[in-house]
């Protein structure tokens, strides 16, 4: 993905460190907010999501807590958007160097939908 | 100049894949062990094999110009008179790294968080797993380490050389 940025040499490691930073203090931030709330351990330890049910036992209210978790869906549709990029650019750098099956097909690049 | 074949195959197998845990909720928790394996193991390759070669000295810190140009294809090199292990392009640093020996420790605990990691994903979700509660991304992961290695032995060796290197002209 860097052979797709301009200055990459920097932009690169600078976006990394401060993705790094920003997701592991606010998500540390949430953690402990969230363990905070747990009232019933037990009723929160058999499901499926925990999280869920930390929502429900701290709103005691359906539709405030079916928000909240459409917020945390909507975060994972956006990082899994991201790790999607990331899968797709190593697939085609291996198929660059002919190493997949159907590398011809695959390693094709066009610029009619190029970002820089 | 995006590589839109590579990012349209990528979503076509991630959706066949995610239509799996419509099926059953055990189904969904062996796909995120199988995203955290997959992961990690690639990345624990790269990593290891870096450290081998951080280890052993073999990453040169500048090559000049024109040696660098008879590196780039098969042929082993005048300056490099130690032995013919070295055939091919050579590994040279970047503009940037962690340098010496904060750079060897960096390394093998990188190495040793990804070997916890991968070992701490195959395990199933409670004690004694019965078929339908067992974690099923060993199978899937050891079929697809088989079934590469099966190809690059048929097939690809013959097209595989190596990653393609850029030359600097």
């Amino acid at each position: 993905m860097s052979e797709e940025i301009n200055h990459a040499s920097t932009v690169v490691p600078r976006s990394i460190l401060t993705s790094v930073l920003v997701n592991g203090v606010l998500g540390f931030a949430m953690l402990l907010a969230e363990l905070f709330c747990i009232g019933d351990t037990s009723a929160v330890l058999g499901q499926q999501f925990p999280f869920m049910s930390i929502f429900l036992q701290a709103t005691e209210n359906l539709p405030s807590a079916a928000i909240m978790v459409s917020v945390i869906i909507l975060l994972s549709l956006c990082s899994t958007i991201g790790l999607l990029a990331a899968a797709s650019r190593m697939l085609w750098a291996f198929s660059r160097d002919r190493g997949v099956p159907g590398w011809r097909f695959v390693s094709k690049v066009s610029s009619t939908f190029s970002c820089a | 100049m995006t590589p839109v074949n590579a990012v349209l195959v990528t979503s076509a197998i991630t959706v066949l894949i995610g239509l799996i845990s419509i099926g059953s909720p055990t189904a969904f928790n062996d796909l995120l062990s199988l995203t955290i394996n997959g992961l990690y193991s690639s990345y624990f390759l790269v990593c290891a094999l870096l450290l081998w070669r951080r280890c052993t000295g073999r990453i040169h810190t500048n090559i000049p110009f024109t040696e660098s140009i008879s590196n780039n294809g098969n042929t082993s090199r005048g300056f490099q008179s130690c032995s013919n292990l070295d055939t091919g392009p050579q590994l040279v640093w970047g503009p940037w790294r962690v340098p010496g020996v904060l750079g060897i420790i960096c390394n093998s605990f990188a190495c040793v968080f990804m070997v916890i990691i991968i070992f701490f994903s195959f395990w199933p979700q409670g004690l004694d797993p019965t078929p339908a509660t067992m974690n099923w991304s060993c199978l899937v992961t050891g079929a697809v380490a088989m079934l590469s290695a099966t190809y690059y032995l048929i097939q690809a060796h013959k097209s595989y050389t190596g990653p393609v290197v850029d030359i600097d002209i």
